[in-house]
């Protein structure tokens, strides 16, 4: 497949981010003024589950480098968040800055060294993406200044703090964030930053034939797509409370992310966004049936199946439907919730 | 010797009979992953599953450890030749391929707790005799002691990985497969049959399974999240091994499991398992380098630079 | 592929692949022996009582009403499963025994549980979810980290907090918080584990041979760390000699170089700051090298781990806030939730001994009940109530009057004497003396 050369007209592309704009203002304004307490903390969930889905989506799905460290850049994201409100003074937007710094960071130094080498990719880039994840768990549950192993209490820390004001403002902050997640996904979708990733997905020799330089894009896309992921970890370290290696570092975390995507698929920039719908109501719904072993079977078998029937997700078989016999990105209509 | 020689030796001893078992683990994954492109971290489940199947047999029904591999040796067969199917039949490329095994890595976790609960299975109490008391070398390394099941490990790694690299170099099948990992195409015009060949050697990892699952049972205590631990070491061994390379699995386990304990001896045992990351990180930083070097080699063979790769030597 | 035995000698089967110290306990039971009395398989005809004080038991009188809904999150998957379903069952078991015992004011009791999923953003969302659906009161999740992520939404919707396992007692809930499993709350929050350690300082030495070494190796983990931290500066200040002291990832399976190193220092204490399995994993590591250490304290091992290692581990010491041969477990409430406890263990595959976790469990439920039996269904009553009065539970008396709502330390002493768990200290709860020379 060779690279595709076109770039969509301006016109739509403003529609599109004031789209973004708009449903997100309207999110942070009205689930919080009418949601019960209960409905705001599930959509934080989910607003914190569509942020990760596509910012990993920024690089892995754009560039086909399934990274399964996403959880690390969450993580991340999370300590560091709790470090600097428990040793500084500063407030939260410091902390999520340097969250999304010390993330983007972590991916741009793993990135700087596993780029070099044209093996890692696909699955060896997998591997050694979780092999990062238990490398990170190690530092963080060893280094007194984050954790040490015995947990931090952000709570403590938040309370005069107007995030530390109840779920309602994590939300918003939330909101935020996985609108400039889904900015950054829409421009991986259109401009030549988007078509050199997918680029390197189609045919990487190629395009490095052609002058496209894969490296820089593979490591800058990469970082940029951990500092997605470390920002997001911002709210939910307050949201958590307390945070503590075992749980923050769960693998759980990546795994969910990448079963969003493939379900959603990665064929339109909004694709992770449907996933992590899909998923996070299907979670909820399934822990009302009170056999919660069966639960994690029927997930698990959902992604196999998933996998199976819909290669290219549900974005891909919305195209399909929309459009036969042409794989084209057009039309999307803003944040689909 | 004295003392904190004996216990390095020990600790060597121990970290090289642990890291045979983890050979036997990885054993599977890297015939699959090297010569069917596929990083089966079902595999890893399957081993685990089939250890639970051994500890149910040896605690329920009496049989003896070895017995039950009459059990789980064919249905691990069956599991590796219905997998390989599945993935054959979905075209699956190795991204999908791995992410399937991950779905069905979860699913396995699942099973296990469901099927024979989350609460710590040990068997220790069911082993014939002798199967659990420490053993000292003879002299003069008598303060030296292993334990049986660390005794199976070892000859099981021997004989699998032994019996694998064989076969891959010596058996004509074994050079299909070869052949076939290097050109599918020009291999089945010469007449490989690369569909049933692929299902056999898919099969036959997934057996390996179950003796190291029975490796597994008798050495330890089970519980569900026992691939979790066991997926890093397996997989860095794999990869520093070189993918396809049963004997190389082996040995890279050997030494990792080593250095590990080693440094667990010295240093912060809270930091062993990054030791086997480290190792991995050191030769992911090794590839810009080593990729500076061969680009500069081959830049420079027609001027002929032996001398200097001489001195080195 | 878990049998269901059918027939008492099945049973019997059954139990000894759980454990040797239960396979005991049926043998002693079933030969009619009296040694094992109070224990909870030997007293079958245990009659009902109602579970706690203040309240009545109409047995046979059938609850009407709305129910009385608690509502609850517990990991009921992942890695906190094992020790989560002990919740769970207790959970099931008290509902059940309220409700044969006519219920609260004739009002039938409701658990509502969700799955967490060992993952604390669910549990937080769990709660939002139950309080969101109007539950009358909630019991917390299983852990620490749990506990503090649903501290956050139980708090501002102004329920009370019973907690069965919060393991990071140092971090501050609120005035709403009821902790059954107690560290000493009289003091400041550095100090919170003292007292605990000072129990074990005790135990030690009413032996009369006080160890005068040890080696202390402790799990990454909130409370192991914490609990250790407290030891070791209780046994230095006593002149105990410290031969080693080590940290291990939470988790780890091979101990073989600690074993090792433990092994060097030949300590006469071995204090291991582990949880869950890792005593079993030690004792194979001491095995696999053939060494025999003089003497162990496990924190937080599992009790079917204990009773998986055999003889092996006669003498270890442990904490654990109840045993069933101890003073507490001579009342007819502690006898009572034997029996049932028995056969929930049986029904849920849990293993069928009663210590900490059970027990604490049990006790959050009992403060839970006792604040709806005196100040009514109604949450705010209920923490005015707890705030001012002290609980009887199965793990004795409980105030709620210190830091972070803590009262007084309740952590004992237990040792594995026989292949059975004996309290050895303190004096007037134990069911035995120590035995100890290392």
């Amino acid at each position: 497949m060779r690279p595709r050369a076109w770039i969509e007209p301006d016109a739509p592309l403003l529609r599109r981010v004031a789209g973004i704009v708009v449903v997100a203002a309207l999110a942070a304004v009205l689930v919080p003024v009418l949601g019960s307490n209960y409905i705001v903390t599930f959509s934080f969930q989910f607003v914190v589950w569509v942020a990760l889905a596509l910012s990993w989506n920024v690089f892995s799905g754009n560039a086909g480098y399934p990274s399964f460290g996403h959880g690390v850049f969450f993580g991340v994201g999370i300590y560091a968040t709790a470090a600097v409100l428990e040793h500084t003074d500063a407030g939260f937007l410091v902390a999520m800055l340097v969250a999304g710094l010390a993330a983007g960071g972590v991916a741009l130094v793993v990135g700087l060294g596993v780029f070099a080498s044209p093996r890692f990719k696909g699955d060896l880039f997998g591997l050694v993406t979780l092999a990062l994840a238990f490398v990170v768990t190690t530092v963080v549950s060893n280094v007194a200044f984050l954790d040490g192993g015995t947990g931090v209490f952000v709570r403590e820390h938040t309370r005069g703090l107007w995030v530390g004001g109840g779920i309602r403002h994590v939300f918003v902050v939330g909101v935020a964030l996985a609108a400039l997640a889904a900015l950054v996904a829409l421009a991986t979708s259109r401009t030549r930053w988007g078509t050199a990733l997918r680029s390197i997905r189609d045919e990487e020799a190629v395009a490095e034939s052609l002058g496209v330089p894969t490296y820089r894009y593979k490591v800058l896309t990469f970082a940029v797509s951990g500092a997605l992921g470390g920002l997001i970890g911002a709210p939910q370290a307050v949201y958590l409370g307390y945070v503590e290696v075992g749980a923050v570092f769960a693998l759980n975390v990546p795994l969910f992310v990448i079963m969003m995507t493939i379900l959603g698929g990665s064929a339109r920039w909004w694709g992770p966004a449907i996933g992590a719908a899909a998923v996070v109501v299907l979670r909820e719904v399934l822990l009302g049936i009170g056999s919660p072993e069966l639960s994690q079977i029927v997930i698990g078998v959902f992604l196999v199946v998933v996998i199976a029937v819909l290669p290219q997700g549900i974005s891909g078989a919305f195209d399909r439907l929309r459009q036969p016999g042409r794989s084209g990105v057009r039309g999307a209509s803003g944040v689909s919730r | 010797m004295d003392v904190s020689t004996t216990a390095l030796a020990q600790t060597l001893l121990n970290g090289a009979l642990l890291g045979c078992l983890y050979g036997c683990i990885a054993l599977g994954l890297t015939i699959k992953w090297g010569h069917l492109g596929i990083a089966d971290f079902f595999h890893i489940s399957v081993v685990l599953l089939a250890a639970y199947i051994t500890f149910t047999l040896v605690t329920e029904a009496g049989w003896h450890p070895f017995a039950t591999l009459l059990v789980t040796a064919p249905a691990c067969f069956v599991v590796g030749v219905a997998s390989q199917w599945l993935f054959t039949r979905l075209d699956a490329d190795d991204t999908t391929s791995l992410l399937l095994t991950f779905g069905l890595f979860i699913v396995a976790e699942g099973v296990a707790s469901q099927l024979w609960s989350a609460d710590l299975k040990s068997m220790r109490r069911d082993l014939p005799d002798g199967l659990r008391e420490a053993i000292h070398l003879p002299a003069p390394l008598d303060r030296l002691a292993v334990t049986p099941p660390d005794l199976l490990s070892l000859v099981l790694a021997v004989v699998m990985v032994g019996l694998a690299s064989w076969s891959l170099r010596f058996t004509r099948s074994g050079r299909a497969v070869q052949a076939m990992r290097q050109d599918q195409p020009i291999a089945e015009a010469f007449g490989v049959r690369a569909a049933p060949l692929a299902l056999a050697v898919s099969g036959l990892a997934a057996l390996s399974a179950s003796v190291a699952g029975m490796a597994v049972a008798v050495k330890m205590p089970l519980q569900p999240q026992l691939p979790l631990h066991w997926i890093g070491v397996v997989v860095v061994a794999c990869l520093l091994g070189g993918l396809g390379r049963p004997l190389g699995a082996l040995v890279a386990a050997v030494v990792l499991m080593m250095l590990q304990n080693a440094w667990s001896l010295w240093f912060a045992p809270q930091w062993a398992s990054a030791v086997t990351y480290g190792v991995l990180v050191l030769y992911l930083a090794a590839q810009p380098l080593s990729r500076v070097i061969r680009e500069r080699l081959t830049h420079e063979r027609p001027t002929r630079e032996r001398p200097a790769v001489r001195s080195l030597a | 592929m878990t049998p269901i035995p059918t027939t008492r000698r099945a049973l019997l089967r059954h139990r000894a692949q759980l454990s040797a110290g239960a396979a005991l306990l049926l043998v002693t039971s079933a030969c009619g022996s009296s040694d094992s009395e109070g224990s909870t398989t030997a007293v079958p005809d245990a009659k009902i009582v109602a579970p706690v004080a203040g309240m009545t038991c109409n047995e046979g009188t059938k609850p009407t009403g709305d129910p009385i809904v608690v509502g609850g999150s517990l990991s009921l998957t992942g890695p906190l499963s094992e020790t989560a379903k002990v919740h769970e069952g207790v959970a099931e078991l008290v509902t059940k025994w309220v409700n044969d015992c006519g219920g609260i004011d004739g009002r039938p009791l409701k658990w509502d549980v969700l799955d967490d999923q060992s993952t604390p953003a669910q549990v937080a969302s769990n709660y939002e979810r139950l309080i969101g659906e109007h539950v009358d009161l909630v019991m917390g999740p299983y852990g620490g980290a749990n506990t503090l992520a649903a501290a956050g939404p139980v708090t501002q919707a102004g329920y009370a907090f019973p907690t069965h396992t919060n393991g990071a007692p140092q971090e501050l809930i609120g005035e709403n918080h009821f902790p059954a499993w107690q560290f000493d709350g009289t003091g400041d929050k550095e100090h919170m584990f003292d007292a605990g350690a000072t129990t074990l300082w005790d135990a030690l030495k009413s032996s009369g041979n006080p160890p005068k070494s040890v080696f202390y190796a402790t799990a990454k983990f909130p409370t192991t760390l914490s609990l250790a931290a407290a030891a070791k500066s209780r046994f230095e200040k006593e002149g105990v000699k410290t031969t080693g002291d080590v940290e291990y990832e939470f988790g780890t399976t091979d101990f073989s170089s600690i074993a090792l190193r433990i092994s060097q220092a030949d300590p006469d204490l071995v204090y291991l700051g582990g949880l869950g399995a890792d005593t079993t994993y030690l004792y194979d590591a001491f095995d696999s090298i053939g060494y025999t250490p003089r003497s162990v304290f496990a924190a937080l091992p599992s009790p079917a781990s204990l009773a998986g290692l055999d003889d092996e581990v006669n003498g270890l010491l442990t904490l654990s806030i109840f045993e069933t041969d101890s003073a507490l477990g001579d009342t007819d409430i502690a006898r009572y939730f034997g029996k049932q406890y028995d056969e929930v263990a049986k029904d849920d595959d849990l293993f069928p001994l009663i210590e900490t976790q059970a027990a604490a469990s049990f006790a959050a439920w009992q403060i839970l009940l006792t604040g709806v039996v005196n100040a009514g269904v109604d949450n705010k009553a209920i923490i005015a109530w707890l705030n001012s009065n002290s609980v009887d539970t199965i793990a004795g008396s409980l105030k709620f009057d210190g830091y972070n709502n803590y009262g007084g330390d309740i952590n004992r002493v237990t040792q594995i004497q026989d292949g059975k768990r004996v309290l050895v200290w303190p004096k007037d709860v134990a069911g035995g003396t120590i035995d100890y020379k290392p």
